[in-house]
């Protein structure tokens, strides 16, 4: 899960302020310094976003049922395929189908 | 004459014997099972749960009973005015002397069962409204991602598959469900639920891989399409292959063709979002170097204006104002002094006309006496033998006192 970084931005929250300094700075209406801090910023919010994605790892868990509070409990979740033998669910790239 | 009434040698059935040996002839005549076709009416579901109903075609009526334990396994509602086929048995029902079909099996005439069903159970969410809800809207970057499907088989796999590869940033929670067989609707349903008591998760997927109408039944419930319906979690259905649509489907807040096309809808993808990082902040730049050119060119346009053009202008306009000023004010002092002067030296000649001196100079003296320097006013401040100074004109005179007169003039 994209957890938010340490200052509580999410991933979405970082993209939305993203376009949001595009836009003012395409505006032209802003001044020189304010320009400058935009791209900053902008520059800080792609470097957050690109380590995001790039040291993102899946958490993949099974729902196997409720305490008496209510909250899940979850289990890592390993994927034992019926056909076509076990398939490890754990990775970082794609790979190649072996069936639909 | 009459003839004997009844005859001799006649059987007399009372109206039991009778009703059971019909019941044996007829029942035999069309064991183990007999089929019929005809039109419900008079459909009527009684509070035990048996339904009861009339078959009819032009010419009779056949009184006919589904037992609970048979209509449960139905798909589909009877319905007066249905066209069937049912197979079942005819017997007798000795207390009222009138036989009836007690139905093992009904399948609509001209129709799949499933097909009916589906049809019955969307004209009535349709009425309900289910259709015509605002579908709400998928978060663009969802967080933690909630699968609801069989945990083996293809169909989850392909779906974490297409997920790790596209965004791994999402958490994904699968809630395991039965999605074929008996109890797989309630199965669904209920993880539908339960995954709407939970926290944090942005959109769930429901969905199982292709099979047969059959296979994919479960989807068609109306507990499903309740469940889906009624989920504050944004749903996503991806039932079977493209060509299935199943009630599901059309409940959900998207209908994805497939498992794996659900899982590609529900997440962005890392490449294309990484592309679009990176020509974000090629523009970034582009515009800061615009922003930058401007500035630049506003300052050209400024250093090409008179003031900086000559910049001493202004200081030697400003120093030729500075001298003038210096000059009158010169010029107002030098007046002032000029003044004064004037002004002390009529004071001075006005003192002048005053002194003491000029009285003198008319022939007028002075005297005092030599010790205190008193003035001497009247005879009686001296005595004889006291020395006296008088002041005249060009000098000083000291004299002694020869002797005192009063004033006599």
């Amino acid at each position: 899960m994209s957890q938010p970084s340490a200052d509580g931005v999410t991933f979405e929250n970082a993209m939305v302020e993203l376009e949001r300094v595009v836009r003012d700075l395409e505006d032209g209406e802003i001044g020189l310094e304010a320009a400058l801090a935009h791209y900053e910023r902008g520059v800080s919010l792609i470097k957050r976003c690109y380590a995001q994605l790039c040291d993102a790892e899946q958490r993949i868990l099974l729902v196997t049922g409720t305490d008496e509070e209510g909250k899940p409990i979850l289990q890592p979740f390993q994927h034992v395929a019926t056909e076509s033998g076990a398939v490890e669910v754990k990775r970082a790239g794609p790979r190649k189908r072996t069936s639909d | 004459m009459t003839a004997p009434f009844p005859p001799d040698n006649v059987k007399i059935y009372g109206i039991g014997e009778l009703t059971r040996a019909v019941k044996t002839v007829l029942e035999e005549a069309f064991a183990p099972c007999v089929w019929v076709s005809g039109e419900v009416s008079n459909f009527k579901r009684a509070a035990s749960g048996h339904w009861y109903l009339t078959l009819k075609d032009s010419e009779s009526q056949l009184q006919t009973v589904v037992y609970v334990g048979v209509n449960r396994r139905l798909k589909f509602d009877l319905r007066d005015g249905l066209e069937v086929i049912a197979r079942g048995r005819l017997i007798v029902y000795q207390p009222r002397g009138e036989y009836q079909l007690q139905v093992e099996e009904v399948q609509p005439k001209g129709v799949g069962p499933l097909e009916l069903a589906f049809r019955q159970l969307k004209e009535k969410l349709s009425r309900l409204g289910y259709f015509d809800r605002r579908k709400k809207p998928l978060p663009p970057y969802p967080r933690r991602v909630a699968l609801v499907t069989s945990p083996t088989g293809a169909a989850v796999r392909d779906m974490l598959e297409t997920l790790t590869r596209r965004w791994p940033l999402t958490e994904v929670w699968v809630h395991p469900a039965t999605v074929q067989g008996d109890g797989a609707g309630a199965s669904i349903a209920a993880a539908i639920r339960k995954l709407n008591t939970l926290p944090g998760i942005d959109v769930m997927i429901v969905g199982r891989g292709g099979g047969s109408l059959e296979d994919l039944w479960a989807f068609n419930e109306e507990c499903v399409a309740q469940a889906v319906f009624e989920s504050r979690i944004p749903v996503v259905s991806g039932v079977g292959h493209e060509t299935d649509l199943v009630i599901s489907d059309m409940v959900a807040d998207l209908r994805a063709l497939t498992p794996t096309d659900a899982a590609t809808r529900v997440v962005p993808d890392r490449t294309e979002v990484l592309t679009w990082l990176d020509e974000t902040e090629g523009r970034l730049r582009d515009l800061l170097l615009r922003r930058l050119d401007l500035a630049q060119r506003r300052l050209a346009d400024l250093m090409r204006r008179r003031c900086f053009r000559l910049p001493l202008e202004r200081v030697r306009e400003l120093e030729r104002r500075l001298d003038e000023w210096h000059e009158r004010l010169q010029r107002a002092l030098r007046q002032r002094l000029a003044e004064l002067r004037r002004r002390l030296e009529a004071q001075a000649a006005r003192l002048e006309t005053l002194s003491p001196l000029n009285v003198l100079a008319r022939g007028y003296s002075l005297t005092r006496t030599d010790g205190d320097g008193v003035v001497v006013r009247t005879p009686d401040q001296v005595r004889p033998g006291d020395r006296l100074l008088t002041l005249v004109e060009h000098g000083r005179i000291i004299s002694r006192v020869e002797h005192t007169l009063d004033s006599t003039l």
